[in-house]
């Protein structure tokens, strides 16, 4: 095996490094930003560019974050990545520090931590019940790889060296300047009549390098005890090198799915849905309990609730046509089912109740932006400018988030291209969401379903819902008294004491 | 070590304080209390002499805690039997509270501020806040003792369950094992604090140059890097006597055994800094053991400087209550629908006009709400105002002016003032007040009261009495206790009309002449009283038939 990834079963491609149009508008950079997180070291943000390139990609990513999942498989991945991320640390801080005594012992160490990662996740993998190709693969590679000679014979060695090492402790004397090493473990009479069993930490443990104490304590021990220092330097000259290039990039990849899976974890544990997408083109596309992933972690840290919705596209319907007031939950549905087919086609899993998703060539994103002061166009021409490429090519079977164009033109010429831009998309096969102010672009165009952000209109209120009905559009009005502002009426004031009580202990 | 001088069971953190307290403080006018317990009352032959500076910190204490409720009798009582001990032990008020106000001068000057921000990264920095540290442990161990002897002095005077289990719970965690382990430790880390003054002053007081002798033993990490130590003996040189130890130490071993070990001077000045950031991390380490300590330590004086202040503030305030001839009692609870008092006073006034004013008496039994109505300069609000202070004094544990004082507990109190001279008639102020009314609504409990002066009188007498009707109805079938002042009459006679046994009306007595008593007195609202001829004119009064 020459190549192997983990997140493509065919060669895999170069990495995408710009981040996709559709990202910013759906606030999937505020996601990653989150998932990034929660793999720190890893620079995986790239990785969450590139979709796989058909339904085969996400299936294999499907099948594997499912393995991931399992608790087990989990863990041996976690610990594979932390033994591994040691190892990485070790390496930098062997290329950091110059006393060539403590290169050498920097590079046993880091040597050590390879081999023990690679042992063990191929002891762990063997045993575990994994069922997706690609970790099935991976396994294989790592059976045949530990059985080489030239990684037995390095391991063997990298474990003797580490053995004498966690045996190896000292005494200092130290009277006033004068300091005696000596090999062997003290009583810790002081510690004991201390009474504390906290460890006390070296000084200058914070630093790889080694501070000039301790230079010249191993200096003049190795003077009278020099067995282990030779070893260590001889270790370093017989394997000048060990590192495998597809399990480093196994190790990369696979935060893909660890740093995911503990960001779903994470929001689950705070009462967040999430569940596997059915993928039945045969059934209506769908989902229930859908809510905008990005909006819910935000509100959250406030305190404020998300309001969740259904949908569902019947059979000869292609697009969702949104109306409804201002801030009434338009934009964040529209999102909300950008993110479900984002993290459908990603193999992950998505934040609904249920759903069942259909297959889609890719997902286009418009969205109107302020006016820039910058270009100087109009913001009419820089829509267009915006829309034509997405109408030009990447149409054909694609999943479409439309979010208020034509806001600045007349409102007749608004619908009339509001109904082109539909039509075209629908006539290439497209599926999507096309959130507008226009009432009467629903009925324009076969197809199109009128849905609208709901009011709450009991007691003469507007109170917004945010929930999105299959619904005509609205007509508002507004009109409040002091006294009815603060629901201070006997009848309604009555009603709100007898829902507090509940709430008085 | 806990002080627990406020609650029996805890300290003074996350306490709940009422809704909107700068409300209450300036509709009951407690801020002239604030003030006048921040001075010290001296009495001489019975009179009162102002003396000494106003201490900030007594007024902001006696502020926090009075208007934190407390929520059941027996806290109330818990604090009552405190403060009675208080009052009469004057030397050991005075003492308590200067002993912990002393330490917190102290610890303020070795930088206590600085010390509770995270600690600077350099070495040397690092090395003076030990030396800061070492000393605070010094100040707690010496400030320690001197409460440890002030209590044992006055114990056997104590009556309160607060003030006995306070003496005992320090005795019991402050032992003489503990202070010898303390004071030993102390002792050998003196090489670190080497020159400083302070240090020695509070030391052995001599100018020696300590020398430091130390055994650890460490293991060796990866990288050859040191890892953890682990401390076998640590001293200062500079006595003839050694330390009382169980077993000879593994450096009194090694001087015979490794005779032959590896050994270096070190000389180099790199060297010798990397020594001495291994001597500071030892004494961190042992500063580290004594964290817990310390760190019950300073919330023990924390907390006793704020416990012991709302004690000290109380006492300012008997004594110049007492130098006033206002009689003072220690109230009692009752159920929430029952009201007793004998010659209540409007305490936050007397203390500030210094003045004994008029009493009340009431006996006002399985009432839910109370309408005192009357004519305008008969004592209304004072008396409503008297009733508010008596009910937050009562809650906080303090004594009364009355001489005597039942109420239910009510956790949620809130006041609902409308003061005359900025009531304009306008939407603006009306809205205003109803939004008020929505955010004390929405903050009720169990067992709230609400004391209503005046209000609703942004708008016309007809809006204004339908407002208050509305509202004052819903409040009392909701279970919440209402006390109003009004001249909404319309409302008042509305209420009365309907005969309902929860209501109890109360008017400002006028005597035949038209002279103001500032009494109140049960009696029906007074349909026909001076200055609403007009308004009778208009809707004529209705025969009373009772």
């Amino acid at each position: 095996m020459e190549e192997f990834s983990i997140l493509d079963p065919r060669k895999p491609e170069q990495e995408v490094s710009y981040m996709p149009g559709y990202f910013r508008d759906l606030n999937l950079d505020q996601l990653l930003q989150q998932i990034k997180e929660q793999a720190p070291v890893y620079d995986i943000e790239a990785l969450f560019y590139r979709m796989p390139e058909d339904a085969g990609g996400e299936q294999y990513r499907r099948q594997i974050y499912t393995d991931v999942k399992q608790p087990e498989v989990y863990a041996c991945l976690e610990r594979f990545s932390e033994t591994m991320r040691r190892s990485g640390k070790y390496i930098n801080h062997q290329a950091a520090v110059e006393n060539s005594l403590q290169k050498n012992a920097w590079y046993a160490a880091a040597v050590y931590n390879y081999c023990k990662a690679v042992c063990d996740l191929q002891a762990d993998l063997s045993q575990l019940p994994v069922a997706s190709e690609g970790l099935r693969q991976f396994a294989a590679y790592l059976k045949n790889y530990v059985n080489q000679e030239s990684f037995t014979k390095r391991k063997a060695a990298a474990f003797q060296i580490q053995q004498e090492m966690d045996g190896f402790q000292l005494i200092l004397v130290i009277e006033n300047n004068r300091l005696t090493v000596t090999p062997g473990k003290a009583e810790g009479a002081y510690a004991d009549f201390l009474g504390d069993s906290d460890p006390c930490s070296s000084p200058f443990a914070g630093d790889m390098t080694q501070s000039g104490l301790e230079e010249e304590i191993f200096a003049i021990y190795r003077k009278k005890y020099p067995a282990l220092f030779d070893g260590i330097i001889k270790f370093a000259k017989a394997f000048p090198d060990f590192e495998d290039s597809i399990i480093r990039r196994f190790e990369k990849e696979i935060q893909y799915y660890l740093a995911f899976y503990r960001f779903e974890e994470k929001w689950k544990e705070r009462g967040f849905t999430f569940c596997v997408p059915d993928r039945n083109p045969a059934r209506d596309m769908q989902a229930k309990g859908l809510y905008d992933l990005a909006l819910a972690c935000s509100n959250y840290l406030r305190d404020k609730p998300v309001v969740s919705n259904d949908f569902v596209y019947h059979p000869g319907e292609a697009f969702f046509v949104v109306n409804g007031p201002n801030q009434g939950g338009k934009t964040t549905f529209a999102r909300s089912l950008g993110q479900l087919v984002y993290f459908t086609k990603m193999g992950l899993d998505v934040p609904a109740d249920q759903a069942n998703i259909h297959d889609f060539s890719s997902l286009l994103t418009h969205f109107s932006v302020e006016e820039s002061m910058e270009t100087g166009r109009g913001k009419l021409m820089e829509e267009l400018e915006r829309l034509a490429p997405m109408m030009e090519k990447e149409a054909e079977g694609a999943f479409v988030i439309i979010n208020e164009l034509f806001t600045t033109a007349a409102h007749y010429d608004g619908c009339i291209m509001g109904a082109r831009v539909l039509r075209h998309f629908i006539g290439n096969h497209c599926r999507g969401i096309y959130v507008t102010h226009l009432k009467e672009l629903g009925d324009a165009v076969e197809g199109v379903v009128t849905m609208t952000a709901m009011l709450d209109e009991r007691n003469g209120t507007h109170r917004r819902t945010y929930q999105i009905l299959r619904h005509a559009p609205l007509d508002m009005g507004y009109a409040e008294d002091i006294v009815e502002k603060y629901g201070l009426k006997y009848d309604s004031l009555r009603a709100r004491l007898e829902t507090e009580k509940e709430g008085w202990h | 070590m806990k002080v627990h001088l406020l609650y029996a069971d805890r300290e003074w953190k996350g306490v709940r304080s009422y809704y909107d307290i700068e409300s209450i403080v300036s509709d009951l006018g407690l801020t002239a209390l604030f003030r006048a317990a921040s001075r010290d009352q001296e009495k001489k032959k019975g009179a009162v002499l102002k003396a000494a500076a106003a201490d900030e910190h007594l007024s902001e204490v006696l502020k926090k805690v009075m208007l934190a409720p407390l929520h059941t009798p027996e806290e109330i009582y818990y604090r009552q039997a405190v403060l009675q001990d208080f009052i009469r032990d004057e030397t050991f008020t005075k003492q308590l509270y200067e002993l912990s106000a002393d330490m917190m001068v102290r610890w303020e000057r070795l930088g206590k501020r600085e010390m509770e921000k995270p600690g600077g990264a350099g070495v040397r920095e690092r090395g003076m806040q030990l030396i800061t540290q070492v000393k605070l442990l010094h100040l707690f161990v010496n400030v320690l003792t001197a409460l440890k002897a002030l209590c044992l002095d006055h114990r056997t005077r104590f009556q309160s369950e607060g003030l006995n289990r306070f003496a005992d719970g320090l005795l019991e965690a402050f032992s003489e094992e503990q202070e010898e382990k303390l004071r030993t430790v102390l002792e050998d880390i003196t090489f670190f604090c080497d020159g400083e003054e302070e240090y020695s002053l509070m030391g052995s007081g001599t100018n020696e140059v300590h020398q430091t002798r130390m055994v650890l033993s460490c293991q060796v990490e990866n990288g050859l890097k040191l890892g953890q130590l682990t401390l076998d003996s640590m001293e200062t040189l500079h006595k003839k006597f050694r330390k009382v130890r169980a077993k000879m130490t593994l450096s009194e071993k090694m001087k015979v055994t490794f005779a032959a070990a590896p050994t270096t001077i070190l000389k180099n000045v790199d060297l010798l800094e990397d020594l001495s950031r291994l001597e500071t991390r030892v004494v961190e380490y042992v500063l580290h053991c004594f964290q817990p300590f310390m760190n019950q330590c300073r919330q023990f004086f924390e907390q006793l400087y704020f416990q012991s202040a709302f004690y000290r503030a109380c006492y300012n305030l008997y004594v110049r209550s007492s130098g006033a001839k206002l009689s003072l009692c220690y109230p009692k609870v009752c159920e929430t629908d029952c009201l007793h008092f004998e010659n209540l006073t409007e305490y936050s006034m007397a203390t500030y006009r210094n003045m004994v004013p008029v009493g009340n008496d009431g006996d006002i039994r399985n009432k839910m709400l109370l309408i005192v109505t009357g004519a305008n300069q008969g004592g209304k609000s004072t008396f409503l105002r008297s009733l508010g202070v008596a009910q937050i004094m009562m809650q906080c544990g303090m004594f009364v002016s009355a001489n005597c004082f039942e109420s239910g507990i009510f956790p949620h109190f809130f006041p609902h003032f409308t003061r005359r001279e900025d009531s304009a008639m306008n939407s603006g102020r009306l809205d205003e007040e109803l939004g008020r009314i929505d955010r004390i609504i929405a903050h009720l409990g169990k067992d709230s009261i609400v004391l209503l002066n005046e209000s609703f009188a942004t708008t016309t007498e007809e809006e204004g009495s339908d407002i208050a009707y509305d509202i004052i109805r819903a409040l009392t079938e909701a279970g919440v206790k209402v006390l109003t002042v009004t001249h909404l009459l319309s409302f008042a006679r509305r209420v009365y009309e309907e005969n309902r046994s929860e209501v109890e009306f109360l008017c400002a007595e006028r005597t035949e002449d038209g002279r103001r008593t500032y009494k109140m007195i049960q009696s029906a609202p007074e349909l026909t009283s001076f200055g609403l001829d007009l308004y009778d004119q208009i809707i004529p009064a209705q025969p009373v038939s009772d």
